[in-house]
């Protein structure tokens, strides 16, 4: 195959990742961060200290974390499907996908937001601040630097995921990788989709610093 | 003067994984409408649970916590809230937000109590020139030593108008110049502004520069109280005899006596505790006049303390056995200590020497 033909497809592929990088990120994070405040706003002592929300919610993530992600996203298939209408492309790799990034980014919002000085909110305590004014305008905010740095770390292992997906049958960079590099020994094709992920991560970790470096003042 | 604070019969115990702790041990304590009130005792003596109990930060296991005539030892954090803005609050780390400028700390609490852009722009400034940092607006508080920060730390306390202060160990960080500015802008917001402030402290020197009552903290009991001359002219309690040499040198103790005994051969030590500088002075000049008595100050000083100065003085008297023993009963009589204090403590050298 020549590389005339190959072209639109690798620029579709680099656009499939892309898409479902950013879905995901945007899906993900944003479920991960209420289930991270939610873990963190009911641990024992904390703002919303609840034991039997916290300990269900710590089960629940901890039994779907560990699972290899080419492994969830086959198990979850009949759920994708019933959602989704579909278990092959791009939208039906995007769903297990989110799935998978809100739990993952659940925990390190939590990490993140533990590491806030306690005295800090005490002192919003003693100004008459509620709980949710003290999670959101006081913890979340106090832990801004790091929990960007915490989504850069998630958005990387998002694009690592998008590969795995596109292996079985997600469509993206992976896809394309598999499809017309693996499977037809043209190592060229496997080397320009390596280099072309290597090129998104590096950006995103780029931006991710800096943006960080932004939030910390440093 | 009447009691703004009331803390009645209080007791706080925690629940720990080795049991359970009794942080305060049947506390009744009032502290004063207008004053400056310290609470003073080692670490772990109760006394930042004590502080906490007044704006509900921890609620007592038993007895009452009464503010301002409200009892609020069982109200929940909802009940609690609105009553916080009258309390403001400083810390020994100060505890600002790193994320937020100077401003937006000292605002934040105007924030929480839903004050306009306006009005809020308006009293932060004229916070930020009260505590001498409008310069520092638009800092972050990383940039800021330790002095400024807890200059921020007041600011915000006192963001809405509260009329009481609560400082927890918040000079314990400072060096001692610092530490002096920061005593110096309390004492200022009690005067200026009429704020009853209530100071936790470890240290004695903290309660000697501005404290107009202390309390004194042991193991969750309170073990003294009174004004802080009394306290500090007739410290009853062991421990608090022993905060107070932590910055005077009370009375000599037995190996300085001895000392003294050998620097001064024939000579009679009259120990002349609690006394009124004034009073005092008129005593010496008497002992000049009278002229058989030769006198040396070896051992004592002065404290000053908020509503005047005290002081623990130690003299040599030599002359005839006689009438040292006289001059030796007129200064013990001008004492302080001269009303519950058991007779002269005079110690007679000469037959021994």
């Amino acid at each position: 195959m020549d590389w005339q033909t190959l072209k639109p497809v690798y620029l579709d592929a680099i656009w499939q990742t892309l898409f479902m990088a950013a879905v995901t990120l945007i899906v993900g994070g944003a479920l991960g961060l209420v289930l991270g405040i939610v873990l963190y706003a009911t641990r024992r002592g904390g703002l919303l200290a609840h034991r039997a929300v916290n300990t269900v919610l710590n089960v629940v993530v901890n039994i779907v974390r560990p699972i290899p992600f080419i492994i969830f996203m086959t198990a979850i298939g009949p759920l994708t499907l019933k959602v989704v209408g579909t278990t092959i492309g791009v939208s039906a790799a995007t769903f297990p996908l989110c799935i998978a990034a809100t739990f993952a980014m659940s925990r390190i919002v939590e990490q993140n937001l533990v590491t806030v000085d306690p005295g800090v909110i005490e002192a919003a305590r003693a100004m008459g601040a509620g709980p949710w004014r003290i999670l959101f305008g006081v913890v979340a905010r106090e832990a801004l630097g790091p929990l960007v740095l915490g989504y850069t770390y998630v958005l990387i292992a998002i694009v690592d995921m998008t590969a795995i997906a596109g292996a079985i049958g997600g469509g993206g960079l992976g896809q394309f990788a598999i499809q017309y590099g693996y499977q037809r020994f043209n190592w060229t094709v496997t080397l320009i989709a390596v280099v072309t992920i290597i090129i998104i991560v590096q950006a995103a970790q780029f931006a991710g610093n800096a943006l960080a470096r932004k939030a910390m003042r440093r | 003067m009447s009691a703004i604070i009331r803390l009645d019969r209080v007791a706080k115990t925690f629940a720990t994984r080795s049991g359970p702790v009794h942080a305060l041990d049947d506390v009744t304590l009032d502290f004063h409408d207008g004053e400056i009130s310290a609470v003073i005792g080692q670490s772990g003596a109760g006394k930042s649970t004590l502080v906490r109990l007044i704006n509900g930060l921890e609620q007592p296991t038993s007895g009452t916590v009464t503010v301002k005539g409200t009892d609020i030892s069982r109200f929940s954090e909802r009940q609690l809230r609105p009553l916080r803005g009258d309390i403001g609050m400083i810390f020994q780390q100060f505890n600002l937000f790193n994320s937020r400028t100077v401003y937006d700390n000292v605002g934040y609490p105007l924030k929480l109590a839903g004050w306009s852009g306006t009005e809020t722009r308006a009293r932060v400034t004229e916070l930020l020139s009260f505590v001498g940092l409008t310069e520092r607006a638009w800092t972050y508080p990383d940039q800021l030593s330790g002095g400024q920060k807890q200059r921020v730390g007041i600011a915000r306390a006192l963001a809405r108008r509260p009329s009481i202060l609560l400082a927890d160990e918040s000079t314990s960080a400072l060096d001692p110049e610092t530490t002096a500015d920061v005593l110096a802008l309390l004492r200022r917001i009690n005067a200026e502004l009429g704020v009853t402030v209530i100071v936790i402290t470890h240290e004695m020197e903290v309660v000697r520069s501005i404290a107009d009552r202390v309390a004194v903290l042991e193991h969750g009991r309170l073990i003294e109280t009174g004004p802080t001359r009394e306290i500090f002219a007739h410290p009853t309690a062991e421990t608090t005899q022993r905060f107070l040499s932590t910055i005077i040198g009370q009375h000599p103790d037995a190996a300085e006596v001895d000392r003294l005994h050998r620097q001064n051969p024939g000579a009679t030590l009259v120990d002349v505790p609690s006394v009124d500088a004034a009073a005092f002075g008129a005593a010496l000049a008497e002992l000049g006049r009278h002229q058989k008595v030769a006198f040396r100050i070896v051992h004592g000083g002065v404290i000053e303390i908020r509503d005047g100065a005290l002081g623990n003085y130690t003299l040599a008297l030599t002359g005839p056995p006689e009438d040292v023993a006289a001059a030796a009963r007129r200064l013990t009589a001008i004492s302080g200590d001269a009303a519950s204090a058991p007779g002269p403590q005079s110690t007679d050298n000469q037959k021994e020497a």
